[in-house]
């Protein structure tokens, strides 16, 4: 089936979902299209301690949010759905994916990172058989267990976090002397009394029978070889860009594969924009909501012709008004309950 | 058994149950059989006793629920001797082998408004399933807490309502049964197994989640043993 629309967002994580919600409250028809799952890594976070308005909120309830702010605005969201090619540099932009062809006058492209594999041997063979990239999804089955983490970033230590609440033992495997993850994290890792860390050392092969049964390890300082015993090995080095199929399309990428972008998130290709972790940087959620609002606003320019300018007749907005207003409604009475404000 | 049991926590919101009622009504056009086999001893039997009434009531008479214990017949047939076990359709082609607990909750509720309008709502590759001459089984082990589990779930149960009897559609909580993960040395989910026929001699066809043509094709492929 071809679908016509304004704008095809690829991709759910907050970006996308951000960049969904201001498309469409700017009445411009919007679909967006996620692979796996919405919310993107933020979905397998299992806390996040750095959105403001939130002092710790889980990855999966504050996913919950962004989706339900993105559907009552009227994205329509299209989950699981696979874009196989791409067609960007004529007017109207092409979306193939497994199961639809997309026209649309622009497309923001919010595709993420993946998680970085170790590629050491016994990685492939042991995946789903101790060797896993989500401890929120699969932590618990390394209950009373030893498991390593390999990684020092804010990735590995909030994983290795929630992991220490588990496990009998977790190693943390480290290639520096010293964890890159923010100190607000370092510290209460570090302190857990069943962590233990293994500075300078890198992960040179993964063992096992049926399953992960030992990490052979390198310490880059003494240059040796020695192994440990491990049940699981959960890995969090880093990330790499999803930007092949844009690359493939002639959107410009940097040497590690990171698409470049201007002040505006517009890519090299005219009504084509890139937002998020995709675009490189921190990585912070923050940052994918700003560059996405920044997107949607260009997009947005773009399918109209400025804000005064020849405004194509843009249909009503889909936003369902029915559920802002209960929403809106329950605030209220919220607020109506507190009577007193006890605090600033 | 009409008995309701005393839980910690309520376990619908009014505001969920406001939006389930709301879902069943705009969505679901005709009746569904769900069971649920429950055993003794068993942790989360009541709690999915409780759940499937409450969904029973808000769905207006649409699903058509029966409890009862796991007898010796069920027992045989689904090689499990405890439960909770819910089957859902008139084939009872879609088995939650555990509690649909967490994120599982939205594919649930979207598999019984399938199962109840018979509609699979697979996007293409779907005739070929009717014509399979082999029965095939779907096991799909999750945990409550992955995000991923659930479409690969709702995936494999569309496939099952789509082959009309020939395909089931097993999702296996983990934490619940861990002899079954364990037996399939599961340790990441979703991971999917395919089995054919009895006596079930399955492989592991995938850890992650698949799209959807590719599951279509691999259990055509595991019947006609490509």
């Amino acid at each position: 089936m071809t679908v016509r629309t304004h704008v095809v967002i690829i991709g759910g994580g907050p970006a996308g979902l951000t960049a969904g919600i201001y498309t469409s409250r700017l009445g411009l028809d919007t679909i967006l299209i996620e692979k796996a799952t919405l919310g993107g890594q933020v979905a397998i976070s299992p806390f996040i301690e750095n959105y403001p308005g939130f002092v710790s909120i889980p990855g999966p309830e504050l996913t919950k949010r962004f989706i339900e702010h993105a559907e009552t605005m009227g994205v329509q969201i299209k989950v699981p759905e696979t874009v196989i090619d791409l067609e960007l540099k004529g007017e109207v932009k092409k979306v193939y994916t497994d199961k639809n062809t997309y026209e649309a006058d622009a497309v923001i492209i919010t595709t993420g990172a993946s998680r970085r594999k170790l590629n050491v041997p016994g990685e492939k063979e042991f995946a789903g058989k101790g060797v896993s990239y989500c401890a929120v999804c699969d932590g618990a089955f390394f209950k009373g267990k030893t498991v390593a983490v390999v990684g020092g970033g804010n990735t590995a230590v909030s994983e290795a976090l929630h992991l220490t609440q588990l496990v009998r033992k977790l190693y943390i495997v480290h290639r520096r002397d010293d964890l890159r993850a923010e100190v607000a994290l370092k510290q209460r890792l570090l302190d857990s009394p069943n962590v233990v860390p293994l500075w300078n050392t890198i992960v040179e092969a993964i063992k096992g029978d049926t399953v992960v049964r030992k990490l052979v390890l390198r310490d880059l300082k003494k240059d040796e070889v020695f192994e440990i015993d491990v049940d699981g090995v959960f890995v969090a080095i880093g990330y790499a860009p999803n930007s092949q199929l844009a690359a493939k399309a002639g959107v410009l990428v940097d040497e590690k594969g990171y698409i470049i972008v201007n002040r505006k998130q517009e890519t090299n290709i005219k009504g084509v924009y890139a937002a998020g972790d995709v675009t490189g940087g921190v990585m912070q959620i923050g940052v994918a909501v700003g560059e996405a609002i920044v997107a949607a606003m260009s997009a947005f320019e773009h399918v109209t012709g400025g804000w005064y300018a020849k405004k194509k007749a843009l249909k009503a907005v889909k936003i369902d008004f029915e559920k802002l207003k209960t929403k809106e409604k329950a605030i209220e009475e919220k607020e109506k309950k507190s009577l007193f404000k006890f605090k600033l | 058994m009409s008995h309701e049991h005393e839980h910690e926590h309520e376990i619908l919101s009014e505001e969920d149950k406001a939006f389930i009622r709301e879902k069943f009504e705009k969505e679901m056009i005709g009746t569904v059989p769900i069971k649920l086999l429950v055993s003794d001893g068993c942790e989360y039997c009541h709690l999915m006793e409780d759940l499937l009434r409450i969904l029973a009531d808000l769905s207006n008479g649409k699903i058509q629920l029966t409890i009862e214990e796991i007898n010796e017949e069920y027992k045989n047939k689904l090689k499990l001797d405890k439960g909770p076990v819910i089957l859902i359709g008139e084939n009872e082609e879609i088995q939650y082998t555990g509690s649909p607990l967490g994120e599982e909750g939205w594919a649930f509720l979207e598999t019984i408004v399938l199962a109840s309008n018979k509609k699979h709502g697979l996007e293409d590759h779907a005739d070929k399933l009717k014509n399979l001459n082999k029965k095939v089984r779907i096991e799909t082990i999750v945990t409550p807490s992955c995000p991923y589990c659930p479409h690969a779930v709702l995936m494999a149960n569309r496939i099952a309502i789509a082959s009309e009897g020939k395909v089931v559609s097993d999702c296996v909580e983990a934490y619940e049964f861990p002899e079954i993960a364990d037996k399939w040395n599961v340790t990441a989910v979703p991971t999917i197994v395919l089995s054919i026929e009895e006596p079930y001699s399955g492989q592991v066809f995938v850890v992650g989640l698949p799209r959807e043509k590719q599951l279509i094709e691999a259990v055509t492929k595991a019947v006609s043993g490509e």
